[in-house]
């Protein structure tokens, strides 16, 4: 079985995987096991059960041949927009957000299905067309692909997983034949969206994109719309931000995040922060967490899971966690530089996209270097949909190799 | 196989491009490695010790409430600092014991500070939210804050905060138009949470506070403190935000705090009713004034000294919580015999010097009496004088001539019958009755309009108003003006931005002839000569109209109203004082304007 395996799935990107699958269940039972709530501490067994049907999810991505998924590509991804419109029409509401289809016992978060669908349809648009920021029409068409799905979403509202959309569509124009200085081009509006707090950093940010727009860039059309993109995101929305009242503002906040509490979520940061920095180097010990005792993380299990494995094994287990994440991300990388398909290369450097978006937006959430937004860690948080959608990435992914060589 | 379709990746392109994802990604986790390194290993001690103490939690730093003033700056609201001992919940260790020693905790008079019933209530809200101070006792005095805090120790998840409290130094003056502030009440609390009230805030739930909540109040300030083990305040803990805490935005009334106390010191606590001074060339509310009176304070007070006052005023028959001023609605009485007047001149229904048949204390319409209010008559009266006698007999036969259509038109321009829209949460419209209504009206009931109705309407019997709506119609009178909309607000300085006085508003036009407004002028002036209804409210060297009534109430003794307006060719001022079950408006309600005026006018 092991040996047939072998043939079929990179067996590093695997047994990273499982590793850290392992550690996330140590973790939650960790982090829940003293919940006064019976259905809180049992989390740890729905979490392996899971497991047990991610592990399914894992092996079916990886036996299906790669013309399957090019043929269905595009009709896979309709399918999910299909879902999306779903949970508008008829979602289930939870806690200001209308995310889930339920389908008797199981909630179903058709967002994960559209991540997936979206890099397909994508990686087999891309893999057959050039794009270039020189000729913008080229760039109408994955624009789109990208745009529907992700207004479905931020009308959820999920803006966090919307996000992920442009991080992975950046990474994957990159790799379709964007240059560098394109992609920055084209996230230049974000960056602007991210400075228009700081005037200054902002100027000098909008100096620096004006001379290497002029610099590397031909097409005046180009330049005049990136230009403009940046000044409306740098100086007009500001200005219509401040002419807003006190509740219009909130209203929009909430519409951001509606989880949004302004006092409740700085002292989560502050507590999740507390937690990671008392594990210290050596961290307190498995089971010996005092923060998750005293239950000051509600959501230690699903979100803030990287705060019970600071503090519980400090510097050297946050950092053993990170390099098995860095080294099943590079893995990823490297198949996606060995083959020759590359509608295959594009998904799985997709999926690595996704993959290092999630764990970069969520630790840092839980050091205190980013707001709190909803985005889980994969592997390691507890929840369903998420775990066997990252399982069933990382399966296609792992097999590449042995659907390179079904050409 | 579609194999051509795929196009053959450059190999070269492809592993450069490899390189930098590399990179990017490596860079990314070593930012955050070296984020992990400052807080485990630089400020490892630092949180270790945060997380073992527990001691560290959100300080909410009452932002202070906008002062309200009168027009001149005399202060009618402020603030006073109080304390009150609060629970963390999530800090608390063991609830047991923890009431246990609550309990015990007594004050100096040997009173027990908190109750089992109470405490057991409030431990419950608190557990439902943790991480926010939930109040346990409130304005406690200081020595029962010495008593706590000597024991903080014994106490986990006891603090001590300070806040302010409204305080109203002028005790019960102006009570009704100033309102009060009370607990926000918890069902409507999640709505009000993104405002950042927070839980235990007080918010106006009546009068001007309410009205101008979110301008007075400002916004609460958030820090996080870090608490010794005797649960004293330590530092400030730098890596959380702060948020400033922002003072509220005065308030500046129209109110003028000479004639306000002295309207209050003229009417009797021991009578109900309402009087209200106006400015009847810009709407200013110079006075305002409903008694029975209550004092504000009260609402301040902690729960426990709170609930016996609120019992008594809640329950007093006289409803001492109405604004009479604005919500207390009756009949006008002879006060409305302007509005005849007006409507009969306006309309050239009659000559000037056309006279009625004599009152003999009666009047015979179809087969029924209608009598004067003065038994033996008054002979025969032109208008002037018959307005001077307020002869009832003289406006029965001007309103049958005049005619209701045209009574109801001239009441309701002079604003009666719907609201000022005065800036106070609640008000009433009171009502005026012409035939179509009337009918409407009593339907159900089978009656049917008749031409006696319009007998009493002519001498304001019929129809309801509010003193608002009295002052405002008086001042419109003589004074060639049109009508404003009454307004307490005059303007507003702090942090939310200077906010002027706004434009006046007009409600009508009151469109009246010369001829009529001198007739009137006339009249008015008439009654407050010897021999007229209101020469108690006279005031040395100003020409001072105004106009007695007497409302008929079936419920008890009639009301007594006095309406008065002065300078009477160009007033600066109006007043309407009513003054329940006190019998004729001449000799008890026309002395209290007089009063007001009297002060007004400095005289």
């Amino acid at each position: 079985m092991l040996a047939q395996m072998k043939h079929r799935i990179d067996l590093p990107a695997a047994f990273i995987m499982y590793g850290l699958i392992m550690i996330g269940i140590a973790l939650i039972y960790s982090a829940t096991h003293l919940d006064q709530d019976v259905f809180i501490r049992n989390l740890f067994h729905n979490q392996l059960a899971w497991v047990v049907l991610g592990t399914a999810a894992f092996y079916i991505t990886a036996i299906i041949p790669s013309r399957t998924y090019y043929d269905t590509a595009y009709l896979f991804y309709a399918f999910t927009l299909l879902l999306l419109v779903l949970v508008v029409v008829k979602g289930t509401t939870a806690m200001g957000a209308t995310r889930w289809i339920v389908l008797g016992p199981l909630r179903l978060q058709p967002s994960e299905l559209a991540k997936i669908g979206t890099v397909f349809a994508l990686a087999r648009y891309l893999s057959s067309k050039p794009v270039s920021l020189e000729k913008i029409s080229s760039l109408i068409v994955p624009f789109a692909m990208v745009m529907v799905p992700m207004l479905l979403i931020v009308k959820q509202p999920d803006l966090s997983t919307a996000l992920v959309f442009c991080a992975f569509t950046a990474v994957m124009l990159f790799w379709g034949g964007l240059s560098l200085a394109e992609v920055f081009f084209l996230l230049s509006p974000i960056l602007s969206l991210i400075l228009a707090f700081h005037l200054f950093l902002w100027a000098l940010f909008f100096i620096i994109l004006f001379f290497t727009l002029t610099r590397f860039c031909r097409n005046l059309s180009v330049i005049t719309i990136i230009l403009s993109l940046n000044f409306m995101v740098g100086i007009i929305l500001p200005m219509a931000w401040g002419k807003l009242h006190d509740y219009q503002k909130n209203r929009i906040l909430t519409f951001v995040d509606p989880q949004r509490d302004p006092s409740g979520a700085g002292y989560q940061v502050l507590q999740s922060q507390v937690a990671i920095g008392s594990g210290k180097f050596l961290g307190k010990g498995f089971l010996e967490g005092t923060q998750t005792r005293l239950s000051f993380l509600p959501e230690q299990h699903t979100d803030f899971i990287f705060s019970v494995l600071g503090e519980q094994f400090g510097f050297i287990g946050c950092l053993f966690v990170l390099l098995l994440f860095l080294a099943l991300i590079l893995r990823l990388f490297f198949l996606a530089g060995e083959g020759n398909n590359r509608f295959l290369n594009l998904c799985v450097i997709g999926v690595a996209a996704q993959l290092v978006f999630h764990i970069c937006v969520n630790t840092a959430m839980t050091v205190g270097m980013m707001p709190v937004t909803g985005l889980p860690l994969p592997f390691l948080s507890y929840g369903g949909n998420f775990l066997i959608s990252c399982m069933a990435l990382v399966g296609f992914a792992a097999s590449i190799r042995k659907k390179n060589q079904e050409y | 196989m579609a194999a051509g379709k795929f196009l053959q990746e450059n190999q070269f392109s492809r592993h450069a491009k490899r390189r930098a994802l590399f990179i990017t990604v490596a860079a990314l986790f070593f930012v955050i490695a070296s984020r992990l390194f400052y807080i485990q290993i630089l400020k490892g001690d630092y949180f270790y010790s945060l997380s073992m103490e527990n001691m560290m939690r959100q300080k909410i730093i009452q932002a202070s409430r906008g002062l309200i003033l009168d027009r001149n700056g005399v202060i009618l609201a402020r603030n006073r600092p109080a304390y009150a001992v609060s629970v963390l919940y999530h800090q608390v260790k063991d609830r047991q014991t923890l009431k246990r020693t609550l309990l015990q905790i007594r004050d100096q008079a040997g009173q027990r500070i908190f109750s089992e019933a109470d405490l057991n209530r409030r431990f419950r809200l608190a557990a439902a939210r943790r991480f926010e101070p939930i109040c346990l006792a409130d304005d406690v005095s200081i020595d029962v804050v010495t008593i706590v805090q000597e024991h903080l120790q014994d106490l986990p998840g006891i603090i001590v905060e300070n806040e302010t409290r409204r305080e109203y130094p002028n005790k019960t003056l102006g009570c009704h138009f100033l309102g009060y502030l009370g607990e926000i009440p918890e069902e409507q609390f999640d709505s009000l949470k993104r405002y950042h009230y927070h839980f235990g805030d007080r918010m106006g739930i009546f009068g001007l506070e309410k009205q101008y909540e979110s301008l007075v109040r400002g916004r609460d300030g958030e820090e996080y403190v870090m608490y010794d083990a005797y649960g004293r305040e330590i530092e400030r803990v730098k890596e959380m935000p702060v948020v400033h805490s922002e003072k509220g935005n005065d308030l500046y009334l129209t109110i003028d705090y000479r004639v306000q106390k002295a309207a209050e010191e003229a009417f009797p606590d021991s009578l109900s009713g309402a009087v209200v001074a106006i400015d009847p060339r810009n709407g200013d509310i110079l006075a305002m004034l409903s008694s029975p009176r209550f004092d504000p304070n009260w609402f301040t007070l902690s729960v426990k000294s709170r609930t016996a006052s609120w019992g008594k005023l809640v329950m007093d028959p006289s409803q001492p919580l109405n604004n009479r001023a604005v919500t207390g609605v009756y009949p006008p009485g002879s006060t409305f015999k302007l509005v005849t007047t007006s409507a009969a001149l306006n309309e050239h229904v009659v000559g000037l010097d056309e006279h009625f048949k004599g009152c003999t204390g009666k009047f015979w319409f179809g087969n029924r009496p209608y009598g004067c209010w003065k038994k033996q008559g008054h002979g025969t009266v032109g208008m002037i004088q018959g307005v001077k006698v307020s002869c009832d007999v003289y406006f029965y036969q001007l309103g049958i001539k005049t005619g209701i259509d045209y009574m109801a038109q001239y009441a309701r321009m002079f604003g009666f019958a719907s609201k000022t829209g005065i800036d106070l949460p609640q008000e009433a419209s009171g009502e005026v009755l012409d035939e179509e209504t009337y009918n409407r009206k009593f339907q159900s009931r089978g009656w049917v309009w008749t031409k006696g109705q319009e007998l009493n309407f002519s001498i304001g019997q019929g129809q309801t108003v509010t003193p608002i709506q009295l002052a405002n119609y008086v001042g419109s009178l003589t004074s060639r003006q049109p009508l404003y909309r009454p307004h307490l607000f005059h303007h507003s300085t702090g942090p939310k931005g200077e906010i002027a006085q706004p434009t006046r508003e007009v409600l009508h036009e009151i469109r009246l002839e010369d001829e009529t407004r001198q007739m009137l002028y006339s009249a008015l002036k008439a009654v407050m000569e010897p021999g007229g209804t209101g020469g108690l409210a006279r005031v040395d060297s100003i020409i001072v109209g105004g106009k007695t009534g007497t409302a008929q109430n079936p419920q008890g003794q009639d009301h007594a109203l006095f309406v008065a307006t002065a300078p009477l060719n160009t007033p600066t001022i109006a007043i309407a004082v009513v003054v329940e079950n006190a019998g004729h408006g001449g000799s008890v309600a026309a002395p209290i304007a007089g009063k007001i005026l009297r002060t007004y006018f400095n005289r």
